[in-house]
Protein backbone atom coordinates (compact mmCIF):
# COMPACT_ATOMS: atom_id res chain seq x y z
CA UNK A 1 0.00 0.00 0.00
CA UNK A 2 1.56 3.31 -1.12
CA UNK A 3 1.91 5.57 2.20
CA UNK A 4 0.47 9.34 2.47
CA UNK A 5 3.61 11.07 1.05
CA UNK A 6 6.56 12.06 2.16
CA UNK A 7 5.68 15.17 3.38
CA UNK A 8 5.94 15.93 7.02
CA UNK A 9 3.37 13.71 8.80
CA UNK A 10 0.59 16.55 9.62
CA UNK A 11 -0.60 14.05 12.70
CA UNK A 12 2.85 13.86 14.27
CA UNK A 13 2.95 17.69 13.53
CA UNK A 14 -0.27 17.75 15.72
CA UNK A 15 0.63 15.35 18.46
CA UNK A 16 3.16 17.99 18.89
CA UNK A 17 0.62 19.91 20.57
CA UNK A 18 -1.49 18.29 22.72
CA UNK A 19 -3.65 21.68 23.54
CA UNK A 20 -3.47 22.45 20.04
CA UNK A 21 -5.67 25.86 19.10
CA UNK A 22 -8.47 25.59 16.70
CA UNK A 23 -6.70 27.02 13.88
CA UNK A 24 -4.76 23.94 13.94
CA UNK A 25 -7.32 21.17 13.51
CA UNK A 26 -9.59 22.92 11.04
CA UNK A 27 -6.30 22.36 8.43
CA UNK A 28 -6.16 19.05 9.68
CA UNK A 29 -9.55 18.41 9.81
CA UNK A 30 -9.27 19.76 6.09
CA UNK A 31 -6.16 17.98 4.97
CA UNK A 32 -7.57 14.58 6.36
CA UNK A 33 -11.25 15.19 4.24
CA UNK A 34 -10.67 17.48 1.67
CA UNK A 35 -13.65 16.60 -0.11
CA UNK A 36 -15.64 18.27 2.79
CA UNK A 37 -17.86 20.95 1.83
CA UNK A 38 -19.98 22.77 4.56
CA UNK A 39 -21.92 25.47 5.94
CA UNK A 40 -20.12 27.35 9.26
CA UNK A 41 -22.90 25.57 11.26
CA UNK A 42 -22.14 22.10 10.03
CA UNK A 43 -18.55 22.72 9.90
CA UNK A 44 -18.63 24.10 14.04
CA UNK A 45 -20.47 20.84 14.80
CA UNK A 46 -18.17 18.32 13.13
CA UNK A 47 -15.70 20.02 14.98
CA UNK A 48 -17.75 20.34 18.16
CA UNK A 49 -17.48 23.76 18.81
CA UNK A 50 -19.59 26.96 18.27
CA UNK A 51 -20.14 28.88 15.35
CA UNK A 52 -18.66 32.65 16.80
CA UNK A 53 -15.56 31.17 17.58
CA UNK A 54 -14.94 28.98 14.60
CA UNK A 55 -15.73 32.25 12.24
CA UNK A 56 -12.88 34.05 14.10
CA UNK A 57 -10.27 31.15 14.17
CA UNK A 58 -11.26 30.52 10.20
CA UNK A 59 -10.33 33.91 9.16
CA UNK A 60 -6.91 33.71 8.24
CA UNK A 61 -7.77 30.34 6.68
CA UNK A 62 -10.18 31.95 4.08
CA UNK A 63 -7.89 35.06 3.42
CA UNK A 64 -4.72 32.83 2.61
CA UNK A 65 -7.48 30.68 0.45
CA UNK A 66 -6.94 27.83 1.96
CA UNK A 67 -10.67 27.71 2.49
CA UNK A 68 -12.89 29.39 0.08
CA UNK A 69 -16.48 30.81 1.37
CA UNK A 70 -19.19 30.65 -0.91
CA UNK A 71 -23.10 31.92 -1.01
CA UNK A 72 -25.21 29.63 -2.20
CA UNK A 73 -29.22 29.81 -1.41
CA UNK A 74 -28.89 31.66 1.01
CA UNK A 75 -26.19 29.68 2.52
CA UNK A 76 -22.57 30.07 3.24
CA UNK A 77 -20.05 26.97 2.17
CA UNK A 78 -16.57 26.72 3.07
CA UNK A 79 -15.11 24.68 0.79
CA UNK A 80 -11.40 23.33 0.96
CA UNK A 81 -9.08 24.33 -1.54
CA UNK A 82 -6.73 21.16 -2.11
CA UNK A 83 -4.57 22.16 -4.78
CA UNK A 84 -3.41 24.83 -1.78
CA UNK A 85 -1.53 21.62 -0.11
CA UNK A 86 1.56 23.94 0.06
CA UNK A 87 0.56 26.73 1.74
CA UNK A 88 -1.20 24.30 4.38
CA UNK A 89 2.35 23.08 4.86
CA UNK A 90 3.67 26.53 5.47
CA UNK A 91 0.69 27.74 7.93
CA UNK A 92 1.01 24.97 10.50
CA UNK A 93 4.61 25.39 10.61
CA UNK A 94 4.36 28.85 10.47
CA UNK A 95 2.20 28.53 13.77
CA UNK A 96 4.35 25.78 15.36
CA UNK A 97 6.93 28.22 15.06
CA UNK A 98 4.80 30.70 16.63
CA UNK A 99 3.80 28.28 19.43
CA UNK A 100 7.24 27.37 20.18
CA UNK A 101 8.66 31.12 20.46
CA UNK A 102 5.56 31.57 22.70
CA UNK A 103 6.53 28.52 24.76
CA UNK A 104 9.90 29.54 25.49
CA UNK A 105 9.37 33.31 26.00
CA UNK A 106 7.13 31.33 28.56
CA UNK B 1 -11.40 -7.64 -17.09
CA UNK B 2 -13.41 -7.98 -20.68
CA UNK B 3 -13.45 -5.05 -23.16
CA UNK B 4 -16.61 -2.97 -22.74
CA UNK B 5 -18.84 -2.42 -26.03
CA UNK B 6 -18.59 1.06 -28.27
CA UNK B 7 -20.98 3.51 -26.28
CA UNK B 8 -21.08 2.08 -23.01
CA UNK B 9 -19.87 2.76 -19.70
CA UNK B 10 -18.46 -0.23 -17.47
CA UNK B 11 -19.84 -0.46 -13.73
CA UNK B 12 -16.48 -2.32 -13.02
CA UNK B 13 -17.99 -5.05 -11.28
CA UNK B 14 -17.39 -8.37 -12.87
CA UNK B 15 -20.32 -10.17 -14.05
CA UNK B 16 -22.44 -6.70 -13.97
CA UNK B 17 -21.91 -5.15 -17.33
CA UNK B 18 -23.08 -8.25 -19.32
CA UNK B 19 -26.58 -8.64 -17.50
CA UNK B 20 -26.83 -4.55 -18.96
CA UNK B 21 -25.98 -5.23 -22.54
CA UNK B 22 -22.65 -4.66 -21.99
CA UNK B 23 -22.68 -1.56 -19.61
CA UNK B 24 -24.36 1.43 -18.68
CA UNK B 25 -25.63 3.94 -21.50
CA UNK B 26 -23.55 7.44 -21.18
CA UNK B 27 -25.92 10.34 -19.01
CA UNK B 28 -28.29 7.48 -17.60
CA UNK B 29 -28.82 7.18 -14.20
CA UNK B 30 -28.87 4.19 -12.16
CA UNK B 31 -30.12 3.64 -8.86
CA UNK B 32 -28.55 0.60 -6.91
CA UNK B 33 -31.05 -0.17 -4.15
CA UNK B 34 -29.83 -2.47 -1.40
CA UNK B 35 -30.55 -3.86 2.12
CA UNK B 36 -27.63 -2.99 4.61
CA UNK B 37 -24.00 -4.62 3.79
CA UNK B 38 -25.11 -5.74 0.76
CA UNK B 39 -22.05 -3.82 -1.40
CA UNK B 40 -23.64 -0.62 -2.24
CA UNK B 41 -20.67 1.27 -1.32
CA UNK B 42 -18.39 -1.49 -2.84
CA UNK B 43 -20.17 -0.85 -5.92
CA UNK B 44 -19.28 2.93 -6.04
CA UNK B 45 -15.97 2.02 -5.73
CA UNK B 46 -15.70 -0.28 -8.55
CA UNK B 47 -17.75 2.43 -10.72
CA UNK B 48 -15.27 5.11 -10.26
CA UNK B 49 -12.11 2.46 -10.31
CA UNK B 50 -13.67 1.46 -13.78
CA UNK B 51 -13.72 5.03 -14.78
CA UNK B 52 -10.20 5.85 -14.02
CA UNK B 53 -9.16 3.29 -16.10
CA UNK B 54 -11.30 4.24 -18.90
CA UNK B 55 -9.68 7.74 -18.40
CA UNK B 56 -13.41 9.01 -17.47
CA UNK B 57 -12.87 11.08 -14.58
CA UNK B 58 -15.33 10.57 -11.66
CA UNK B 59 -16.71 12.08 -8.82
CA UNK B 60 -17.69 10.28 -5.79
CA UNK B 61 -20.61 11.71 -3.29
CA UNK B 62 -21.12 10.61 0.06
CA UNK B 63 -23.45 11.94 3.03
CA UNK B 64 -21.53 9.96 5.50
CA UNK B 65 -20.20 11.90 8.52
CA UNK B 66 -16.67 11.56 7.70
CA UNK B 67 -14.82 10.45 4.27
CA UNK B 68 -11.78 8.95 5.65
CA UNK B 69 -13.59 5.53 6.15
CA UNK B 70 -14.45 5.99 2.28
CA UNK B 71 -10.61 6.06 1.74
CA UNK B 72 -9.57 3.25 3.80
CA UNK B 73 -11.94 0.39 2.46
CA UNK B 74 -10.92 1.52 -1.13
CA UNK B 75 -7.14 1.26 0.23
CA UNK B 76 -7.98 -2.15 1.40
CA UNK B 77 -9.28 -3.45 -2.41
CA UNK B 78 -6.22 -1.89 -3.83
CA UNK B 79 -7.50 1.50 -5.13
CA UNK B 80 -5.70 4.65 -4.12
CA UNK B 81 -8.38 7.01 -4.00
CA UNK B 82 -5.82 9.77 -2.67
CA UNK B 83 -3.56 9.58 -6.15
CA UNK B 84 -6.82 9.18 -7.65
CA UNK B 85 -7.10 12.97 -6.37
CA UNK B 86 -3.97 13.77 -6.53
CA UNK B 87 -3.92 13.21 -10.42
CA UNK B 88 -7.40 14.69 -11.25
CA UNK B 89 -9.58 10.97 -12.12
CA UNK B 90 -11.59 11.54 -9.10
CA UNK B 91 -13.20 13.87 -6.57
CA UNK B 92 -14.60 12.35 -2.97
CA UNK B 93 -17.07 14.87 -2.32
CA UNK B 94 -18.55 14.82 1.74
CA UNK B 95 -21.26 17.18 2.38
CA UNK B 96 -25.04 17.21 3.13
CA UNK B 97 -28.10 16.72 0.62
CA UNK B 98 -29.22 20.05 1.02
CA UNK B 99 -25.73 21.39 0.34
CA UNK B 100 -26.47 19.03 -2.58
CA UNK B 101 -29.62 20.41 -3.74
CA UNK B 102 -28.32 24.46 -3.40
CA UNK B 103 -27.79 26.22 -6.35
CA UNK B 104 -26.42 29.77 -6.96
CA UNK B 105 -27.27 31.85 -10.10
CA UNK B 106 -23.58 32.73 -9.97
CA UNK B 107 -21.43 29.68 -9.49
CA UNK B 108 -24.17 26.54 -9.74
CA UNK B 109 -24.35 24.40 -7.53
CA UNK B 110 -21.58 22.55 -5.60
CA UNK B 111 -21.81 19.42 -8.24
CA UNK B 112 -21.53 21.69 -11.43
CA UNK B 113 -18.36 23.19 -9.54
CA UNK B 114 -16.72 19.80 -8.58
CA UNK B 115 -17.56 18.59 -12.16
CA UNK B 116 -16.33 21.29 -13.91
CA UNK B 117 -13.04 21.08 -11.92
CA UNK B 118 -11.98 17.63 -13.22
CA UNK B 119 -14.36 17.28 -16.27
CA UNK B 120 -16.22 14.32 -14.82
CA UNK B 121 -18.07 12.35 -16.73
CA UNK B 122 -19.14 9.71 -13.96
CA UNK B 123 -20.85 10.26 -10.75
CA UNK B 124 -21.88 8.00 -7.71
CA UNK B 125 -23.96 8.97 -5.01
CA UNK B 126 -24.00 7.72 -1.67
CA UNK B 127 -27.08 7.42 -0.50
CA UNK B 128 -30.41 8.81 -1.80
CA UNK B 129 -31.92 7.79 1.66
CA UNK B 130 -30.47 10.80 2.86
CA UNK B 131 -32.68 13.00 1.21
CA UNK B 132 -35.46 11.58 3.27
CA UNK B 133 -33.88 13.11 6.58
CA UNK B 134 -34.16 16.52 5.17
CA UNK B 135 -37.77 16.98 6.46
CA UNK B 136 -39.36 17.68 3.15
CA UNK B 137 -42.50 16.76 2.36
CA UNK B 138 -42.53 13.57 -0.02
CA UNK B 139 -44.22 15.38 -2.72
CA UNK B 140 -41.34 18.27 -2.70
CA UNK B 141 -38.58 15.99 -2.52
CA UNK B 142 -39.38 13.74 -5.83
CA UNK B 143 -39.74 17.38 -7.70
CA UNK B 144 -36.03 18.65 -6.15
CA UNK B 145 -34.59 14.80 -6.93
CA UNK B 146 -36.34 15.03 -10.00
CA UNK B 147 -34.88 18.58 -11.07
CA UNK B 148 -31.48 16.59 -9.65
CA UNK B 149 -32.01 14.07 -12.55
CA UNK B 150 -32.68 16.50 -15.51
CA UNK B 151 -29.64 18.55 -14.05
CA UNK B 152 -27.46 15.91 -13.83
CA UNK B 153 -27.53 14.93 -17.75
CA UNK B 154 -27.77 18.24 -18.88
CA UNK B 155 -24.15 18.13 -17.42
CA UNK B 156 -23.87 14.94 -19.18
CA UNK B 157 -22.73 13.00 -16.56
CA UNK B 158 -23.79 9.20 -16.01
CA UNK B 159 -25.23 9.37 -12.19
CA UNK B 160 -24.90 5.69 -10.28
CA UNK B 161 -26.78 6.80 -6.70
CA UNK B 162 -27.32 4.29 -4.12
CA UNK B 163 -30.66 3.76 -2.00
CA UNK B 164 -30.90 1.66 1.34
CA UNK B 165 -33.60 -1.24 1.48
CA UNK B 166 -34.42 -1.12 5.56
CA UNK B 167 -35.89 -5.22 4.86
CA UNK B 168 -33.19 -7.86 5.36
CA UNK B 169 -35.30 -10.54 4.09
CA UNK B 170 -38.82 -11.12 3.11
CA UNK B 171 -41.27 -10.89 0.06
CA UNK B 172 -42.31 -6.31 0.49
CA UNK B 173 -39.34 -4.28 -1.08
CA UNK B 174 -40.20 -0.71 -0.74
CA UNK B 175 -37.55 1.52 -1.88
CA UNK B 176 -37.97 5.40 -0.94
CA UNK B 177 -41.30 7.07 -0.18
CA UNK B 178 -40.67 9.67 -3.02
CA UNK B 179 -40.74 7.09 -6.09
CA UNK B 180 -37.36 7.89 -7.22
CA UNK B 181 -37.70 4.27 -8.72
CA UNK B 182 -39.77 5.77 -11.11
CA UNK B 183 -37.12 9.05 -11.78
CA UNK B 184 -34.27 6.75 -12.63
CA UNK B 185 -33.40 4.79 -16.05
CA UNK B 186 -32.50 1.92 -14.25
CA UNK B 187 -32.15 -0.15 -11.43
CA UNK B 188 -30.20 -2.85 -9.64
CA UNK B 189 -32.02 -4.45 -6.38
CA UNK B 190 -28.74 -5.87 -4.10
CA UNK B 191 -30.64 -8.29 -1.53
CA UNK B 192 -30.31 -11.09 0.68
CA UNK B 193 -31.93 -14.35 0.48
CA UNK B 194 -32.06 -17.06 3.25
CA UNK B 195 -31.69 -20.64 1.11
CA UNK B 196 -31.74 -23.58 3.32
CA UNK B 197 -30.92 -21.66 6.52
CA UNK B 198 -27.94 -19.60 5.22
CA UNK B 199 -28.03 -15.51 4.47
CA UNK B 200 -26.59 -15.63 0.69
CA UNK B 201 -26.58 -12.22 -1.19
CA UNK B 202 -28.45 -11.89 -4.71
CA UNK B 203 -28.32 -9.23 -7.33
CA UNK B 204 -31.40 -8.28 -9.85
CA UNK B 205 -31.24 -5.85 -12.76
CA UNK B 206 -34.81 -4.57 -11.86
CA UNK B 207 -35.03 -2.11 -14.54
CA UNK B 208 -32.99 -1.54 -17.76
CA UNK B 209 -33.91 1.20 -20.00
CA UNK B 210 -31.02 0.62 -22.32
CA UNK B 211 -32.82 -2.18 -24.18
CA UNK B 212 -32.68 -6.28 -23.28
CA UNK B 213 -31.63 -7.07 -19.86
CA UNK B 214 -30.57 -10.11 -17.73
CA UNK B 215 -33.39 -10.71 -15.48
CA UNK B 216 -31.97 -13.44 -13.29
CA UNK B 217 -31.14 -13.31 -9.59
CA UNK B 218 -27.54 -13.52 -9.35
CA UNK B 219 -25.53 -15.00 -6.71
CA UNK B 220 -23.50 -12.00 -5.76
CA UNK B 221 -20.28 -12.22 -3.84
CA UNK B 222 -18.38 -9.85 -1.68
CA UNK B 223 -14.09 -10.25 -1.57
CA UNK B 224 -10.81 -8.83 -0.32
CA UNK B 225 -11.00 -7.66 -4.43
CA UNK B 226 -14.37 -6.01 -4.13
CA UNK B 227 -17.76 -7.24 -5.47
CA UNK B 228 -18.27 -10.38 -8.17
CA UNK B 229 -21.30 -11.40 -9.64
CA UNK B 230 -21.31 -15.18 -10.40
CA UNK B 231 -23.84 -17.93 -11.69
CA UNK B 232 -27.19 -17.87 -11.17
CA UNK B 233 -28.92 -19.45 -8.43
CA UNK B 234 -30.15 -22.91 -10.80
CA UNK B 235 -32.40 -25.37 -9.12
CA UNK B 236 -33.91 -22.04 -6.55
CA UNK B 237 -37.09 -20.78 -6.42
CA UNK B 238 -38.80 -17.87 -4.57
CA UNK B 239 -35.89 -15.51 -5.00
CA UNK B 240 -38.06 -12.25 -4.56
CA UNK B 241 -40.15 -13.66 -1.25
CA UNK B 242 -36.70 -13.65 0.27
CA UNK B 243 -36.79 -17.16 1.38
CA UNK B 244 -35.78 -19.12 -1.47
CA UNK B 245 -36.26 -22.84 -2.04
CA UNK B 246 -34.54 -25.19 -4.02
CA UNK B 247 -37.32 -26.56 -7.36
CA UNK B 248 -38.82 -29.65 -6.38
CA UNK B 249 -36.86 -31.00 -9.41
CA UNK B 250 -33.75 -30.25 -7.68
CA UNK B 251 -34.88 -31.86 -4.64
CA UNK B 252 -35.77 -34.87 -5.93
CA UNK B 253 -32.27 -34.47 -7.95
CA UNK B 254 -30.72 -34.48 -4.46
CA UNK B 255 -32.36 -38.03 -2.89
CA UNK B 256 -31.03 -39.44 -5.65
N1 LIG C 1 -13.08 -9.30 2.23
C1 LIG C 1 -14.37 -9.47 2.36
N2 LIG C 1 -14.91 -10.70 2.31
C2 LIG C 1 -16.24 -10.86 2.46
N3 LIG C 1 -17.10 -9.88 2.66
C3 LIG C 1 -16.63 -8.65 2.73
C4 LIG C 1 -15.26 -8.37 2.56
N4 LIG C 1 -15.08 -7.04 2.68
C5 LIG C 1 -16.30 -6.53 2.89
N5 LIG C 1 -17.23 -7.48 2.93
C6 LIG C 1 -18.67 -7.30 3.15
O1 LIG C 1 -19.06 -6.14 2.45
C7 LIG C 1 -20.14 -5.52 3.11
C8 LIG C 1 -19.91 -4.04 3.22
O2 LIG C 1 -19.88 -3.52 1.92
P1 LIG C 1 -20.44 -2.07 1.65
O3 LIG C 1 -19.98 -1.13 2.69
O4 LIG C 1 -20.11 -1.76 0.25
O5 LIG C 1 -21.99 -2.34 1.80
P2 LIG C 1 -23.14 -1.25 1.85
O6 LIG C 1 -24.32 -1.87 1.19
O7 LIG C 1 -22.65 0.03 1.33
O8 LIG C 1 -23.38 -1.16 3.42
P3 LIG C 1 -24.22 -0.05 4.22
O9 LIG C 1 -25.62 -0.52 4.17
O10 LIG C 1 -23.63 -0.13 5.59
O11 LIG C 1 -24.00 1.25 3.56
C9 LIG C 1 -20.25 -6.15 4.47
O12 LIG C 1 -21.42 -6.90 4.52
C10 LIG C 1 -19.04 -7.04 4.57
O13 LIG C 1 -19.39 -8.22 5.20
MG1 LIG D 1 -22.64 1.98 2.21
Amino acid sequence: MPGPSKKPDLKKLLELWVDSSLKVQVVVFFHDNPGIIETLEGLAKRLGTNVDHLRKEIAGHISLGILRQQKTDGMTLLVYDRRKEADVQRFIEHEMSKRTAEASAR
Amino acid sequence: MTSTPAGRLSTGVPGLDGMMGGGLLPGDSTLVAGSPGTGKTTLGLHYLAAGVQAGQPGVFVTFEYLPQQIYRDAEKKGWDLKQWEAEDKARLVCTTPKILLADSAKKGTVLDQVVGDIGAQRLFIDSMSHFEFTGMPSGDLRERISGLMNHLRLLKVTTVMTHEIAQIVGPAVTISNYGIEFLVDNIVVLRYVELEGELRKALNVLKFRGGGHDKKYRVLELTDEGMVVKSDFAGVENISLGSARRTVKERAQRLV
